[in-house]
């Protein structure tokens, strides 16, 4: 996606929320998987 | 970058003084969606969709654009021009899950700062004109 900003004459960088503790979340305890019809 | 399954996150902060200095010095900050957890010191896989609004509402953004598969919102068949806030939840439980989710948090981004949500596809050219030309669906303070 850079390369593509960058060749539209955007200066672009790319970077991972993590970078910098940019973005920062806590870890879910479980995981709560939801089908196409919407059942657990 | 991979990151185990399990090592999953709800976003809790976004630092804007940080995210502000960048885009002072480049024209587009393209940012994955993986977080750090300040207490464990590891990495967290997060939600692209949370990512952006997280983001877009810390920064109280003009636009959030959220890319997807189909051309916006669709209902009975027919793509919705816009959402206002005002009737969001009422087409939500008419709308499938997936697309609900975008559509709940659009309502959130709308109702903390963001002046208009729109929900378009990343399947044609140049999609974020596509986009800003409010091709798809525009959530708003309606």
């Amino acid at each position: 996606m850079v390369t593509q900003l960058s060749k539209l004459g955007r200066f672009s960088v790319g970077i991972a929320g993590s970078d910098g503790k940019i973005v920062q979340a806590s870890r879910k305890k479980k995981i709560v998987i939801i089908n196409e019809r919407g059942k657990k | 970058m991979m990151i185990e399954g399990g090592y999953t996150g709800r976003i809790s902060k976004v630092d804007v003084e940080k995210l502000a200095k960048l885009l002072d010095i480049f024209d587009s900050v393209v940012i994955s969606p993986i977080a750090i957890d300040p207490e464990e010191g590891t990495m967290l896989n997060v939600d692209g969709d949370q990512m952006a609004y997280a983001i877009s509402t810390a920064l109280k953004v003009e636009y959030l654009i959220l890319l997807t598969d189909v051309e916006g919102v669709k209902l009975n068949g027919k793509v919705l021009k816009d959402i206002p806030v005002s009737q969001g939840k009422e087409i939500v439980e008419r709308i499938g899950p997936g697309m609900n989710r975008k559509i709940l948090m659009g309502i959130d981004a709308v109702s903390n700062g963001v002046r208009k949500v729109i929900i378009s596809s990343g399947n044609v050219n140049d999609p974020i004109s596509n986009a800003i030309l409010e091709n798809g669906t525009v959530i708003h303070n309606g």
